[in-house]
């Protein structure tokens, strides 16, 4: 038994705010402000929808907070995943191979 | 209609209830994890070829990218609706806002058909089957292996989330789920907005960020 729980119009509210934030998100990518502002901003706006459906439309916030400590471990684990391997792509150095020995030197 | 009877292992039903939701939240962490692999192979390979992922996402069909998250979305809110139509026993409008989920998938998948036929037709295959002559570098090759990757994957979640509902449909034609025992339903739909909330991701990092 639930002791918060969503009603019909909840759903349709919800509904409409995130059809809303994928308006706004579809119409600011024609903006064209720049790589890193552009994905901020849409995954932004792509976390704040996450968040509606998963407390409202999979009732997250009705179940106890077990459940909900499941969903933020699985964020947290991504956002590590995700930004660990792109700084190491990003901040590679190659190194040029190094030079051949001159025949007069010795090994 | 028989009286549940809640299994021994359990004390109160909301112990069971609450037992079978963390199993399947637990279920759908799993599931993200697969995805947060390829979304961490976008991360790396979008630092590594910026521009050339930048122009390939523009020639990305952003109108049928955007109608599949309208009825992604849409779809969400149909089988939200269908749980709460078990909550308070409507059982026909269960069945029908689980058959219009139904629909709803079956719209996404045809749209996607669409878009990948669009694609072939222009030369844009995944791998080394790839020749299109207008973005030829190695990096929009990258950035349209990984969208058949992503999306192809994701098609194929949407079509057992699609069998899920479709089984859920028929159950409730059979009035399996009633007000008082229906967590199989709610953890089935779980399933369905999981599929929602990874396309809610999916569509900026290969549409609009460009």
């Amino acid at each position: 038994m639930a002791q918060l729980q969503m009603s019909g119009t909840g759903y349709v509210v919800t509904w409409i705010a995130l059809l809303a934030l994928t308006t706004l998100s579809f119409g600011v990518s024609y903006g064209h402000l720049g790589v890193t502002a552009d994905m901020a901003i849409s995954l932004g706006i792509a976390v704040v929808k996450t968040l509606l459906v998963l407390f409202l439309f999979m009732h997250l916030i009705e179940q106890r907070a077990s459940s909900q400590l499941v969903v933020l471990t699985c964020f947290l684990l991504l956002s590590i995943l995700v930004t660990l391997t792109a700084a190491d792509v990003a901040t590679r150095h190659t190194f040029p191979p190094r030079p051949e020995p001159l025949p007069t030197e010795s090994p | 209609m028989p009286v549940f009877q809640l299994p021994e292992q359990f004390s109160t039903i909301e112990k069971r209830e609450h037992a079978l939701e963390f199993g399947m939240w637990a279920f759908l962490g799993s599931e993200a994890l697969l995805f947060a692999g390829l979304f961490a192979l976008y991360a790396a390979y979008r630092t590594m070829y910026p521009y050339d992922f930048a122009a390939a996402a523009q020639h990305n069909k952003i109108l049928i990218g955007t109608a599949n998250t309208y009825v992604l979305i849409t779809s969400s809110l149909t089988v939200a609706l269908a749980v709460h139509a078990a909550r308070h026993g409507y059982f026909r409008r269960l069945t029908a806002f689980l058959a219009l989920t139904l629909g709803f998938g079956f719209v996404f998948l045809i749209l996607k058909a669409i878009e990948y036929v669009e694609h072939f037709e222009e030369g844009i295959y995944p791998g080394r089957f790839y020749r299109f002559a207008e973005l030829p570098s190695y990096g929009a090759k990258l950035f349209y292996t990984l969208y058949y990757i992503i999306t192809g994957l994701h098609a194929a979640h949407v079509i057992a989330g699609m069998t899920i509902i479709a089984w859920m449909c028929f159950r409730s034609w059979r009035r399996a789920y009633t007000p008082d025992n229906h967590v199989y339903l709610e953890m089935g739909a779980l399933y369905w907005h999981l599929v929602d909330v990874m396309w809610i991701f999916i569509w900026p990092l290969l549409y609009l960020v460009r």
